[in-house]
């Protein structure tokens, strides 16, 4: 899951960044809405957090480009950050094309939460908990588990789980998976891909079992959605 | 007049008891008051100015008619009483048949009178019925008539009574012809107009200022928030967070001072004496070297003490809209540029003026930049560098609470102009009109230095290229 997180209140905006790292988002930081808009043409965003005022171009700017040129590759949630709080402000900015608003000062512990529900939406999950084949993946509590054994993962492995699990049976390439999960500073000419793919499959597969994430030769990877191993 | 009496004492018979009267008293408005305290024993329409205006009305009526009425029976009375029968020319004589004397002529003059008496007697009666008819029917029409008149009254008391600090929005939209009351109530409605504005300000701004103190807020807490759950966090990483939120506290000192520095200017200066501009400027100057020249830029003072440049002020808040100007001004300059500090007079205006050589400011931009809370240099990463951007509108709001106003000449990658144009000592703006004729006079916001003679650049535009 990447997120851009679009704040000229340069501390505000790390802060964000590094509680969402933490919770294995990849995240990248701008600091006004031009230099966002620059970073949406070649780089696809599950989420941008967005603050509202910024100077010259600003978040309701942003907001109303993405909706009217959406990314090939799918718009982004839009949840909007700002310290501007009357109901005409709040309308202004859902009818603008944000998925949902939230008010400065804000608990961290809400905007994340917030972030989940919006990324859930994708996949039509009711809850935070993800479920596919035997693998259970909670986002809040950061726990997963396979069948019922909680698995013990690194941050990036739980993202990389993560994102597989929102895309259960589709063939993820590396450069897909190399946007969605790592932010800007993964160096694309490693094999970081690779290697943590590499890891995570070892930590799921239970011994001798079948694998749960199957490499389509010349395509990428694939989480295997049903029980039934396709080998 | 025995008749009179009696319905006087009729009168006196209606009244209630006085506790029957004051309870009433307490639930009823107390009306208005006549110098003398009428209220407590009679009804309350007897307090208005509707039965003020009827009485006084029916009062000079019936004065008027009693003396017309008076003057008729006066003039009758005195024309009658020269009895026909005493006319010489009008030989009038009744003989007596059996004697043929002239023996009728005392009867008939006697008959005479008696005609005179009578028809006094029926004119007089006929006057005090009809005056008495007059006064109750012009008590009942002077009613009527003020009735009418006061109605627009009554529609301005209900609006101002159904008026509060919350809800500014109704008027009395009188309509009808421009006379009296009209503009009463039209001049009623432009007050609204304006308490709603300047209401509508206040709330726009209170909600701008919380605004402003939520961004730093929301650094604080969303810092603390990150920092605080994370278990592993290094001394390196709470030191950080503790920059963070120190950076941010200043910056909302730094908004609170300036906000009350704005709530105060808002109302007028509260100590008023004469203060010499030049000096003030002077000290202010002296005051910003250190900061200037860690910036890099000099200030240049032009000021002459001695001048008579004398207004009536308040120092302190005087001091502080130069020292914000100044601010700004240091601010915005480059480093190795000067800034002038100059101040002089034109007439009956006294102006100080601060110059730079910064980056100017956008024709677009220079009425906004008066405005509170709003931030020049848009590129910027302005919420970090702690300013509250209502600097020069708290000069405008003192320059104006003293009759005075603050101008702007600016080019863009030449500098700015602001000057302060203050009423001088013991003339009031009402009189001396406001600065525009004299700045539209001297072409320009900033006026000649002295004699404008002298080959060095004397004004404060022409300062901006300093001779060589």
């Amino acid at each position: 899951m990447r997120i851009l997180v679009v704040d000229d209140e340069v501390d505000l905006a790390t802060a964000v960044a590094t509680g969402l790292r933490r919770e294995g988002y990849a995240v990248d930081v701008v600091h006004d809405g031009s230099e966002a808009l620059d970073r949406l043409e070649f780089q696809p965003y599950d989420l941008i957090c967005l603050d509202l005022t910024m100077p010259v171009v600003d978040g309701l700017d942003v907001c109303r480009h993405i909706r009217q040129n959406p990314p090939e590759t799918g718009a982004p949630r839009i949840l909007m950050l700002t310290a501007r709080d009357a109901i005409d402000e709040r309308i202004l900015g859902l009818d603008t094309g944000a998925d949902d608003y939230l008010v400065k000062p804000f608990a961290f512990g809400e905007l994340s939460a917030r972030i989940r529900v919006l990324l859930r939406r994708d996949i039509e999950a009711g809850s935070s908990v993800l479920e596919v084949g035997p693998l259970t993946l909670d986002t809040a509590r950061h726990e997963v588990r396979k069948d019922d054994e909680l698995l013990d993962l690194t941050p990036k492995e739980f993202a990389l789980l993560r994102y597989f699990m929102t895309h259960p049976g589709h063939v993820l390439s590396q450069e897909h998976l190399l946007e969605h999960v790592w932010d800007e500073n993964a160096d694309p000419f490693t094999n970081t891909v690779r290697v943590t793919v590499g890891t995570l499959r070892r930590k799921l597969q239970a011994d001798d079992g079948p694998q749960l994430i199957e490499t389509v030769i010349g395509s990428g990877y694939r989480l295997l959605d049903s029980e039934v191993p396709a080998t | 007049m025995s008749e009179a009496s009696a319905p006087d004492g009729d009168i006196t018979g209606e009244f209630r008891p006085p506790e029957v009267a004051e309870a009433r008293n307490q639930t009823v408005r107390r009306p208005m008051s006549v110098g003398i305290n009428t209220d407590r024993f009679l009804p309350s329409w007897v307090g208005s100015v509707r039965f003020r205006i009827a009485l006084v009305y029916s009062i000079l009526l019936f004065g008027l008619a009693a003396v017309v009425v008076g003057g008729l029976y006066a003039g009758i009375s005195r024309e009658i009483g020269g009895s026909l029968t005493e006319d010489a020319s009008f030989d009038f004589v009744v003989r007596d048949p059996d004697t043929g004397e002239q023996v009728a002529v005392r009867a008939l003059q006697d008959f005479e009178a008696e005609v005179d008496r009578r028809a006094l007697e029926d004119l007089r009666q006929y006057s005090f019925a009809a005056l008495g008819m007059l006064f109750v029917t012009s008590l009942g029409v002077g009613w009527y008539v003020a009735g009418i008149v006061l109605r627009p009254i009554q529609r301005i008391t209900d609006v101002a009574r159904s008026i509060n600090a919350r809800d500014l929005n109704r008027r009395i939209n009188l309509g009808g012809p421009d006379d009296e009351l009209g503009r009463l109530a039209n001049t009623f409605d432009d007050m609204l107009d304006r308490l709603d504005m300047a209401f509508a300000s206040q709330v726009r701004f209170i909600h701008e200022a919380s605004h402003e103190l939520r961004n730093p807020l929301a650094v604080i807490r969303t810092n603390l928030d990150v920092t605080l759950a994370d278990p592993d966090a290094s001394a390196e990483d709470l030191r950080r967070t503790g920059e963070v939120v120190g950076r941010s506290a200043e910056r909302m000192s730094t908004l609170v001072d300036d906000l009350l520095d704005h709530a105060r200017a808002e109302t007028r200066a509260q100590r008023v004496e004469e203060v010499n501009l030049a000096t003030v400027a002077e000290s202010v100057a002296e005051e910003f070297v250190i900061p200037a020249s860690v910036a890099a830029v000099t200030i240049e003072t032009a000021v002459d003490v001695d001048d008579d440049l004398v207004v009536d002020g308040d120092p302190v808040a005087l001091r502080r809209a130069i020292a914000n100007l100044l601010a700004n001004a240091i601010r915005l300059a480059p480093p190795e540029t000067s800034i002038w500090v100059r101040a002089g007079s034109v007439e009956n205006w006294v102006w100080v003026g601060v110059q730079d050589q910064g980056p100017g400011i956008a024709p677009g931009d220079q009425q906004r930049v008066f405005r509170r809370l709003w931030r020049g240099d848009q590129t910027s990463n302005f919420k970090r560098d702690g300013r509250s951007g209502l600097g020069l509108a708290i000069v405008k709001q003192i320059a104006e609470t003293h009759d005075g106003t603050v101008r702007l000449e600016s080019e863009l990658g030449q500098g700015a102009t602001f000057v302060i144009w203050l009423p001088r000592t013991g003339e009031s703006a009402s009189d001396i009109g406001s600065p525009d004729e004299v700045i539209e006079a001297i072409g320009s916001v900033a006026p000649v230095v002295g004699d404008g003679e002298s080959e060095e650049s004397r004004t404060l535009t022409g300062a901006l290229h300093p001779p060589d």
